[in-house]
């Protein structure tokens, strides 16, 4: 009943906003923004909302080709829309604060009509819309990279996300062809009428789709160089709120639309060779890159990788898994993608403040952060440990699911060998992104500083109030994780139609308890660093133990040093180095810095893109501007014409 | 109320026993190299003396350095609580094997960060290295853990483990099991910095790991770290002991129970450090590019507890 006047309040202030930002005045930017606050401000309220008068849902009354537009707000995407609205609402008002975020009022209006499709994409009801407001997403997102002079990584992402989008409709196209309507919540169990060779084409078109905007191999070429190009706040909602809405439209195609069912086993095997490989990846390419973004370019891909490979496991659990631990598994992946945008999204913030702050973008000429912005500092540990999953913070909740869901699957049929390996990639790509983060903390705010100036002034106190409030979010939700599974797993019975098993749920609460975990820690912290208060005496400070030579900014262990180890571990899998550069800039000391190839771009992409080249001109030589020759092609054509006509 | 008192007690127990087993380690080393070595409450004196002493620290090292000591500790005072000891049921159910794999992760990572607060180059050194062997022994603990779980269907409460494999009596000697605590002793030797892992009882630079990221730790800070440790071994050793072999672990609360489960969990720790004393004086450290070799065996042999327990 009050359905529509919600939506209304959500949906105006932030299509008004968009207008606003385009009108050149003074204002435009502090307007429109703050409008589009006020709509991710309702959009926080979707789930409270929709727990105090259940489903929303509302059709637009006006027809289109393919039936009216309608939206449905259900358990699932309300959870979602409420997550992603905070992050949003806490982007944008860092974006706000910021000094190195565009000025100009058509990035705010750019970010409003991004918050429009983002949550529209999540809450759509029929095809139309669905596939309009994803198109919305990749475009507003592209519009909203473009700076200076990264046109080429920009191009790149919109060409890949379009061929993406491409296969995602092609999908949508070939469901229809078997659904009776266009309303996607009558979609369930449509499986059962596409047979299994339909559904498994629809399901790969879905993965690889989607996989295009979440990074799965090999389409993750754009991710690095956009994300280190693109505009901080770009790159902070580009990988969390468009991530969030890719997960749960492909979670509802393929579980609540498609249904799996039990013959997929093999595409199931497929699926999970695949993300499995792009987490691995991902993982270690982290390990070796030397600008901050960079590196949390290739955790989003481990971290949607690991999504990913929970929905795969959902489908090969499908095979004789009770369904109790397909929604565990399938629960472990959609936790995992909301704490991913509150916890990527906050350390997007800090690097962007970190490189506002030094004016550099590379890891290598940072450090010593910590020492000039404690409270900052604190904010970026929270995140850092909660990317590391390290109890008691949301990420650990996340991955302690999927490792539990996985070892719960021991025993069935079909996957005896699968599992371990599941886990054995959980464990090795896990590790692999914590090293890279305790690179990526160690090397930025800890050890002597290495930039000649920094201006920490540059970071204000009301920038960090975004941040106090994710770093809050993180820690919530690993206390209460096991209640929000418990919501997600009514959700995921919901929206999927499997039964929901409280035998499961039941289980997990007795098997994880965050609040006793993170208590009984911080309570023994707390209680003997108390007590070493109490009878301590001051500490002394002296010089870092140096063997009598005074240690300068560049003597210590380099960031490039820290991962040599690893690199050399498992060095059949990197590149060639492909620049190793020296900087000649002071007589007295030289800086050599180097940069990996990525295998993928210079096998794969680079090759392709000379044969095309090479085709192009092979093509091109028939165009030679020569009249009689196009004369000799139009009489070809119609030979040929006359050929077919004969025959068929 | 019960829940976190005798857990709490467990604790105690254990921070109050590990220095002794480090110092009957230092013992049995020194008695098989032919010297006499300093006596088994060395480590008490040792501990005691750091606790006592005042802190000096790096002025370049920023708060996160004079924490990090504590959260170490609390996180093994966390670990000690969860895994059984004497009595199966007092470990603290609070997350099972998963999590704990996971609190040492934290242990692990505040150690690295603090190597590398103070920009000192050794500890930076330690730090990397760390984390390269991290990476390796991750998988194979994981599945090691899994394995054990996959003996006792599915379970990974610790306090149920050892109920579990009791009641199975000796069909539970499978290879499974003893393919898992191998691969998990492995891992008990790379995680606590053993030979042939790393060199505890050198300074040199070119050798050390662990002493590396400690190395500018001093007074209260250093006591702690050594004291995490110990109990960083002792509680491998206990799960080792008391999950993978879980014979003479106290089901229930009976003063006999309990003096068997004392007695027994004791001798498993003596043996499991007597076995640490002999490996140390009869290896050498591995050069650090041969300990993948020796990780990869230990993943390896917990792969084959996982198949081995499906197919035989």
């Amino acid at each position: 009943m009050y359905d529509e006047l919600y939506l209304c309040l959500m949906f105006i202030p932030a299509i008004f906003g968009a207008a606003v930002g385009m009108v050149p005045f003074k204002y435009a930017r502090c307007a429109s923004a703050s409008l589009c606050g006020w709509s991710a401000l309702m959009g926080i309220l979707a789930y409270p909302l929709f727990l105090y008068g259940g489903n929303i849902s509302y059709t637009f009354p006006i027809p289109s080709a393919w039936g009216p537009y309608s939206v449905l707000m259900d358990e699932l995407s309300s959870i979602v829309i409420s997550v992603s609205s905070i992050v949003f609402l806490a982007v944008l008002a860092h974006m706000l604060r910021s000094a190195s975020a565009p000025r100009s009022g058509k990035y705010a209006s750019l970010a409003c009509v991004l918050y429009i499709a983002c949550v529209t994409a999540m809450c759509a009801d029929t095809v139309l819309l669905i596939l309009m407001a994803w198109e919305t997403v990749t475009l507003a997102t592209f519009l909203m990279s473009l700076r200076g002079k990264n046109g080429a990584a920009a191009w790149k992402f919109f060409v890949i996300a379009h061929i993406g989008g491409l296969m995602v409709i092609c999908s949508f196209l070939v469901m229809m062809s078997y659904a009776d309507g266009q309303t996607l919540s009558s979609w369930s169990g449509l499986g059962a009428v596409m047979g299994v060779p339909a559904s498994c084409g629809a399901i790969i078109l879905l993965f690889v789709g989607f996989g295009a905007k979440l990074g799965l191999i090999p389409f993750h070429a754009w991710m690095p160089d956009l994300y280190s190009s693109a505009p901080t706040h770009t790159s902070a909602l580009m990988s969390t709120v468009s991530s969030n809405a890719a997960v749960l439209i492909l979670f509802k195609s393929v579980f609540g639309y498609i249904g799996a069912s039990e013959e997929m086993y093999v595409l199931a095997a497929v699926l999970m060779a695949a993300s499995a490989f792009t987490a691995i990846w991902g993982a270690l390419e982290s390990l070796v890159q030397t600008e901050p973004k960079r590196i949390l370019a290739y955790s989003s891909m481990e971290n949607m990788a690991l999504v990913l490979l929970c929905f795969s496991l959902g489908i090969l659990f499908s095979n004789g898994g009770s369904s109790g631990l397909i929604t565990m598994v399938l629960v472990a992946g959609l936790f995992h993608t909301v704490n991913h945008s509150v916890f990527k999204s906050l350390i997007m913030l800090t690097v962007g403040s970190a490189e506002d702050c030094t004016g550099e973008t590379a890891i290598e000429r940072m450090g010593g952060l910590a020492k000039l912005m404690p409270a900052f500092s604190i904010v970026s540990l929270i995140a850092i440990l909660s990317m590391a999953a390290v109890p008691p913070f949301n990420g650990f909740a996340g991955e302690w699911l999927m490792v539990q869901s996985m070892m719960g699957g021991e025993g069935l049929h079909m996957t005896e060998i699968i599992l371990p390996l599941g886990v054995a990639v959980l464990g090795i790509s896990g590790m692999m992104a914590a090293v890279s983060y305790a690179r990526l903390y160690g090397f930025m705010f800890l050890g002597r500083p290495r930039a000649k100036r920094y201006v920490p002034e540059k970071v204000g106190a009301s920038a960090l109030a975004p941040m106090v409030l994710l770093a809050a979010l993180c820690f919530a939700m690993g206390i209460f994780a096991t209640d929000i599974m418990d919501r997600l797993a009514r959700g995921v019975g919901a929206a999927s139609g499997i039964p929901s098993d409280d035998l499961y749920t039941a289980h997990l609460a007795e098997t994880l308890n965050v609040p006793m975990l993170g208590g009984i820690l911080l309570a023994a912290v707390f209680a003997v660093y108390g007590l070493g208060r109490l009878f301590g005496k001051k500490a002394a400070r002296s010089p870092t133990w140096d063997c009598g030579t005074p240690l300068n900014e560049d003597m210590q262990y380099s960031s490039v040093g820290f991962s040599q180890p690893l690199v050399r571990v498992f060095h059949p899998l990197y590149g060639d180095v492909i620049e190793l550069s020296d900087d000649d800039s002071s007589k007295d000391c030289k800086r050599y810095s180097i940069r990996f190839a990525e295998p993928f771009v210079e096998r794969l992409y680079v090759p392709l893109g000379n044969l095309l080249m090479k085709g192009a001109r092979y093509v091109g030589r028939t165009q030679n501007g020569n009249i009689q020759s196009y004369f000799g092609y139009i009489l070809i054509v119609l030979v040929a014409l006359l050929v077919a006509v004969r025959f068929a | 109320m019960t829940c976190a008192i005798l857990p709490l007690a467990q604790a105690i127990l254990m921070i109050a026993l590990s220095p002794l087993f480090a110092g009957i380690l230092k013992k049995a080393k020194a008695r098989m190299q032919h010297r006499v070595g300093s006596g088994v409450f060395q480590p008490y004196r040792d501990i005691a003396k750091l606790l006592r002493k005042n802190e000096t620290v790096s002025e370049d090292a920023s708060w996160l350095f004079r924490f990090i000591p504590y959260v170490c500790f609390g996180s093994m005072v966390l670990l000690s609580m969860m895994t059984p000891f004497i009595l199966a049921d007092v470990a603290a159910p609070y997350g099972g094997l998963i999590s704990m794999v996971y609190i040492f992760t934290l242990y692990r990572f505040m150690m690295v960060l603090g190597g590398l607060e103070g920009g000192s180059v050794f500890g930076g050194m330690g730090s990397s290295r760390e984390m390269m062997m991290s990476v390796l022994i991750e998988p194979a603990l994981l599945l090691s853990l899994m394995a054990l779980a996959g003996l006792t269907g599915g379970s990974t409460v610790t306090s149920d483990i050892p109920r579990t494999l009791i009641d199975m009596g000796v069909i539970v000697l499978a290879p499974a099991l003893v393919l898992a605590a191998s691969s998990f002793f492995i891992t008990l030797l790379a995680e606590n910095a053993r030979v042939p892992f790393d060199n505890p009882s050198t300074h040199l630079e070119l050798t050390m790991v662990h002493e590396g990221m400690l190395i500018e730790y001093s007074g209260r800070g250093l006591g702690l770290m050594e004291l995490s440790s110990m109990m960083r071994i002792m509680i491998f050793a206990s799960m080792l002991g008391a999950l993978f072999f879980p014979w003479g672990v106290a089901l229930t609360s009976s003063p006999a129970d309990l003096a068997v489960g004392l007695a027994a969990i004791l001798l498993k720790i003596l043996t499991i450090t007597l076995a640490i004393a002999v490996i140390e004086s009869y290896l050498a450290k591995y050069r650090l590019f041969r300990l993948p070799n020796l990780l990869t065996a230990s993943f390896a042999l917990s792969l084959l507890a996982m198949i081995s327990l499906y197919i035989l």
